[in-house]
Order: C-alpha cells, then structure tokens, then sequence
C-alpha cells in the first residue's frame, strides 16, 4: 500500500537479480523486510521509484536543451535564448509547445507502422538505461548484478527505431542517415565497451555500486583513487566513443545537414521529431551519468573529509560536468568526413583501446594485492608510457605520411626531394 | 512457496521457436529470410540449454561448478554472429553477381 | 502465480515475434519482428536466472545480429517493394515444422526429467530469494555503517554476482578449450566476411 511505502524506503530497496527485478514487477517477492506487505505495494512502489526516476531525467533534460544552448551561445559569442521568463528559464517549456501544436505530417509514401513506431521506440533504450544509474547510495532503481553490462546492452538496442525511422519514411535521405547512422554507432560501440573493460578489471564486478565502492574514499580494491587516473587512456576513449555513440557533434555525421539534410529523422515532424530530440538529451545524460560512475566515483565523494556533503550532489555535480564536456566538444570542434569517421574508429580507437586493455591486465595482475599508492603509481608509469609511445607512433606516421605526399603528388618537390635524397645517399 | 514454472513449459517455448525456425528455413524465397529462420532455430536450441541448466541435475564431478548450460549457450551466440556475418557475407556477393537473393536462383549446380 | 504471468509475458513476445518473422510479406519488417523474438528470449534467460546470458542475448543479437541483417536486407533488396514470400513448398514445410513442435512438446511433456533436488518445486523462486535476501542484506549493510561494516558489504557484493563470477570461472578453466576455439572460429569468420564481401 502506500501509505505503508514511504518514498525513503520505497527508494532504499534495491533488486540485484535481473530475474528478481522482471518478476518482482509483478510478484511480491520483495527484497526489503519491511516492505514485503503485497504485490500491490511492489507495483506501487515500482511506479513510483520508475517516476520519481524519469521526473527528475525530465526535468534534467529540458534544461540540458536550455543550457547548451546558453553554452554554445556564450562559446559563439552570442546570447543564447534571453526572452522567455528569466534568463530564458522557461524556453524549453515553450519550445515543448510549440512541438506539440505543430502539425503531425506522415509522408503518404511512408510505411505506417514502421514510421510511427520508429519514432516512439528511440526513447525506450534511452530511458531504460536509467534503471542502473545510481545517483546515491539507494537512489538506484535497480542494483543489478550485471549493472555496466545492462546499460550497455540496453544502449546498443538504440540502433533498431533509427533503422524503423529510416526505412519507414521512405526518404533517400532518411534511408542513407539511418545506414550512415548505424555503421557508425555499432563501430564505435566496440571501443566504448573495450575502453570500460579495464575498469571492469580493475573493480572485479559489474554492479553499478559496486563498481563505485571500489574507487571511493572507503573502498575495496583501489582504495581512494578515481578510475579516471588508473585509466585515462580509457576515459579518453570512452568520452570519444561515446560522443559518437549519441551521434554530438563532431560526430553528427548521421544528421549532418548540410549533406543528407537531417539523416533518418528528415521526414518527422511536430512530436515525432520532438521524440528524437528528447531521446538524444536523455542519452546525453546517461552517458555523463554513466561515465561519472564508471571512472569519477559515482556518488562517493573525492576525499573521505567530505563526505558530509550528501552523494547525490556529487553524482549530479560530476554527471553535469560531462555533460559540459559534450556541449563544450561540440561548440569547439567541426564535423569529421565520413570516411575519416570510420577510419578513426578502427584505425585508432580499437587498437589503442585494446593494448590499454592488455596492459590493464597485465598490471593489474603484477600489482594485485599492493599498496594503494604503489599500485597508483605503476599504473601512472605505465599510462604515461603509453601515450608516449602514441605521441611518437603518430609523429612517425605523420612524417612518412608527408614524405609519401612530397614523393607522389608533386613532381617538382618529387625532383627536388630525389635529388636530397641522392645527395645523403 | 509460490508455483514454480514447471521445466516442460520452457521446453514447449523452445518447441515452438524451433519450429517457427524450421518452417522459415524450409518456406522463404529470400536467402536472408532463410537465415533469419535458422537464427530462430538456434534461439530455441539456446532456450533448452539455458533451462536445463537451471533445473536439471548435475552430476557432482570434480572440477565442474555446473555452468555447462550457459557456458554452451554462450558458444551458440558466438557461433551465431560468426554464421550470420559469413552467411550475409554470401549472400550480398551472390547478389552482386546474380542481382538476385532468391534461393531458387541459386540452383546452376542441379545441371 | 505472478511469475507464471511473467513468464507468459515473454514467452508471449518470444513465440509471437517468431511468428511475425514468418508470417511478414516484407524482408524488412520480418527482421523487425526478429528482433521482437530476440528480445522475448532474452526475458526468458532473465526469468531463467541468467542474468550475464540475458545481456549478451540483448548485445549481440539485438545490437549485432539483427543490425547485420538488416545490413543486408538493405543492400540486397528492393528496399520499398512487397512480394511474394514463400515458395511452393511452404504447405509441406508448415506440415513438417508442427509435426516436429507437437513431438518435442509431448516429448518434453512426457518424459519424467531429473529436475534437481536440492530445489525441486521452486527452483527458480528459491534462488531468486538467495539472491535477494543477499543484496537487502548488503544495502542495509550500506546504509548503517559505510565505514566501519565496508568490507562485509564488499564481500556480499561480490557473492551478489556469484552468477557472473562462476560463468566467468567456467569459461577460464573447465571450458578454456571451446573458450579458445570460439575465438579463433570468430576471428576467422570475421576474415572470411571480409573476403569474401570485398571481392
């Protein structure tokens, strides 16, 4: 009942079981004593743990719009929206209306079901994610087991609506964002996973709190230190990843408009369209959310004298950050050529990536058991080692990449170059 | 104690997956249809590992920590990927050549 | 009885994707229905207790598979066009499939299998209760001393994902051959796709 469910208690239990979690949506097989009363109860208190849960990603989304537009503005030396209530505080209520005023258009050309549901399913993935966010200690809906794995699994099924999206509007353009879209998401899906592995290594779990214990200032495996600083190397490639996973800019190859117009979301309109973009701020947020569990300690605070200042404003404190990083790449960079998209995935990504991962392992094994600080220590040794021999491998590259142009593409320079090179010779 | 599933009723899932399966496998046109049938097929297949797994017996060995069921199904999801990449792989080559994936284009070897 | 609903649910979406797969005119809209199916199997790996299968289920099926296959519907098909589906043997084919569902429906009903003692009854509610009992455990462990009972709450966690663990153990030890060799048939299949999709 839930007069008996107080919100508190409602929010403590957690379900570390997928098993437990899908059945106890139905059952009353509650994991918290004092709230096995009925299935009544689990179900109201699952509804209410699912709103609370969405209420506040909501309202954290409509002013993620709000706020990158104000950042982006600054960063182009504009203002950003300033007209509607204060500072334009209430700009994203009155761009929610006006999407959904808008006339609802469906191409007559469009495969009905296809098309309408394409738009419908892209929140789902993005929402379910956040059943294993924690964003305290027992603000987390679910404490799943298999927490990282969950999020991950749940994201990758984000492709399926922009394929519906794309092949259901029956637009050239739509259909060539959606495969444009896809190729690049499922690319860069290998490295975001390959990137979070390490940490995954180094914690010894997949359970969301878990994985935070373990890099606290009171903790189990690496005692006091962050995950960010024994794996840079894979927070950099998880940031870059995952900017291209949600499709930011300089990754929005998928919607570049000045190419394909908007990509697989060309044909929607009012709400519809409305959808794509809300799924694209809720994904934003989960990733920060995500990142900031996996490499900066979640809830726990940095050092254990802090800890007075509650969890749940570190998590949102570190969440925003990331969430700055992504407004901040995307007011700073250009968009990359198709090409070289996928050539950065590939050709960079993975490899760097998984001799990260090797050398994780590896060490991770040499160091089991040490001291906290020596074990900070040669892992610091080895990721500078590590971006140094990436600094020298890409000069190298970038060298003989220069040469071959002087010999190949200019025949002047080619003379003048064959002539030095006789000389030395 | 709540009533339990009862093992058979996994079973008759996994049935009814397999033969879906087996009846796409056996009735497309399209090649890929074929193939979408047979990754039924092994999902039914899948589906039998798991739940025995979970309810049957294992013979107390030595050394075995009775994953068998899931270890199993997991090899079946990897070869699954590989078959599908391979499989698609032919099928957009034949395309290529033929401008066709209809599976009763591909008989020039019945003579 | 709520379990039983559960499991309905998703052998409902399981069955009933399948279904779609077959029935759909359109290639395309078949492979959306996969997905469907795949999803329903991934509820019953859940239900199952395989928490770690159910992700993987969901990853590569959905996440890979499906996406391949859509891939080639793509680049292969009249992407817009409805055609004829079945061939001429699709009637033979509907009378073989059922006749083999109705023999392993009654095979599986019929045979006395030896479900596992320890327990017999309520397997899966039982360890699900294991599960639970551990994890309330852990979060009130959480909850009263984060400093002092850490190490406790730790160990809990860690026995949390038991499951996990004791897959991950298999695959390194008793199963590391198949292990191995599925690694090297996926490396190869990976070439092979290459090759062969080049040329």
């Amino acid at each position: 009942m839930l007069h008996a469910l107080p919100l508190a208690e409602s929010l403590a239990e957690t379900t570390t079981s997928l098993s437990g979690w899908l059945t106890g949506l139905f059952s009353g097989t509650a994991p918290e004593p004092g709230a096995s009363s009925s299935a009544a109860g689990i179900i109201v208190a699952s509804v209410l743990k699912a709103t609370v849960i969405v209420l506040i990603v909501q309202i954290g989304m409509l002013y993620a719009t709000w706020g990158e537009r104000k950042i982006i503005g600054r960063m182009q030396d504009r203002l950003g929206p300033n007209r509607v209530g204060l500072f334009g505080l209430a700009q994203p209520f009155a761009d929610m209306i006006k999407m959904l005023t808008k006339e609802d258009i469906t191409p007559t050309a469009a495969h009905k079901w296809v098309y309408n549901l394409g738009a419908i399913l892209v929140v789902p993935p993005a929402i379910i994610g956040f059943a294993v966010v924690a964003l305290d200690r027992n603000l987390i809906a679910a404490d799943l087991s298999i927490g990282a794995l969950f999020f991950f699994a749940i994201g990758s099924t984000a492709v399926m609506p922009i394929f519906m999206a794309g092949w259901g509007s029956r637009n050239k353009y739509a259909l060539l964002g959606a495969m444009r879209a896809v190729a690049q998401v499922v690319s860069y899906e290998i490295p975001q996973v390959l990137s979070i592995v390490g940490v995954l290594l180094l914690a010894g779990t997949l359970s969301m709190n878990g994985l935070i214990h373990s890099q606290g200032p009171i903790g189990d495996a690496f005692p006091g230190v962050w995950f960010i600083l024994l794996q840079p190397i894979g927070f950099v490639i998880f940031l870059l990843a995952t900017t291209a996973e949600i499709e930011r800019t300089p990754f929005d190859i998928p919607e570049a408009e000045s190419e394909i117009i908007a990509g697989y979301h060309t044909e929607y309109a009012g709400i519809k369209f409305g959808l794509f973009y809300l799924a694209l701020y809720f994904v934003t947020i989960s990733a920060s959310a995500v990142g900031a569990i996996l490499f900066l300690g979640g809830w726990q605070p940095p050092f254990a004298f802090l800890a007075g200042i509650p969890g749940w404003i570190w998590m949102t404190a570190k969440t925003l950050a990331l969430v700055f990083v992504f407004m901040w790449l995307r007011g700073t960079l250009p968009r990359l050529r198709v090409d070289q998209l996928m050539a950065f995935a590939w050709k960079v990504l993975v490899p760097i990536s998984l001799v990260n991962l090797m050398v994780t392992g590896l060490l991770a094994k040499l160091v089991a058991g040490r001291a906290p600080l020596m074990v900070f220590g040669a892992f610091t040794v080895a990721n500078v080692a590590m971006v140094a021999l990436l600094i020298w491998l890409v000069a190298g590259w970038r060298r003989f990449n220069a040469a071959r142009q002087i010999t190949f593409e200019r025949p002047a320079v080619q003379a003048v170059g064959a002539a030095l090179r006789r000389g030395a010779a | 104690m709540e009533a339990s599933i009862p093992l058979w009723w996994y079973l008759l899932v996994a049935a009814a997956l397999f033969g879906t399966g087996l009846f796409g496998a056996l009735s497309r046109r399209n090649a890929v249809g074929v193939l979408m049938g047979i990754e039924l097929m092994l999902n039914g297949a899948n589906i039998n590992a798991v739940a025995f797994w979970r309810y049957i017996a294992v013979p107390s060995g030595a050394g075995l920590n009775g994953m068998d069921g899931q270890v199993f199904a997991i090899m079946v999801i990897a070869l699954a990927a590989a078959e599908a990449a391979v499989g698609l792989a032919l099928i957009i080559s034949i395309y290529r050549n033929r401008q066709s994936v209809l599976v009763e284009d591909f008989s020039t070897m019945r003579g | 009885m709520m379990e039983m609903l559960a499991f309905g649910l998703v052998a409902g979406v399981a069955v009933g994707g399948a279904i779609g797969v077959v029935a759909a005119r359109n290639v395309f809209v078949s492979a959306l229905w996969l997905v469907l199916s795949f999803i329903g199997v991934a509820g019953i790996y859940a239900i199952l207790g395989a928490d770690f299968l159910a992700a993987t289920q969901v990853l590569i099926y959905v996440g890979a598979i499906s996406v391949l296959i859509l891939f080639a519907v793509m680049l292969t098909h009249h992407v817009m066009g409805d055609e004829r589906s079945n061939n001429r043997q699709a009637f033979l084919a509907f009378i073989v499939s059922s006749s083999v569902v109705a023999a392993l429906g009654v095979l599986a009903y019929r045979t006395d299998w030896p479900i596992r003692p320890a327990d017999a009854g309520g397997s899966v509610v039982t360890a699900m209760r294991g599960d639970l009992a551990g994890s309330s455990a852990a979060s009130t462990a959480a909850q009263t001393g984060a400093s002092t009972a850490l190490t406790s709450t730790v160990d809990l966690a860690l026995n949390q994902d038991s499951n996990v663990v004791r897959l991950g153990q298999a695959l390194m030890t008793e199963h590391l051959l198949s292990f191995e060799i599925i690694s090297l048939v996926l490396l190869v299949a990976l070439i092979g796709a290459i090759v062969i999709a080049r040329d």
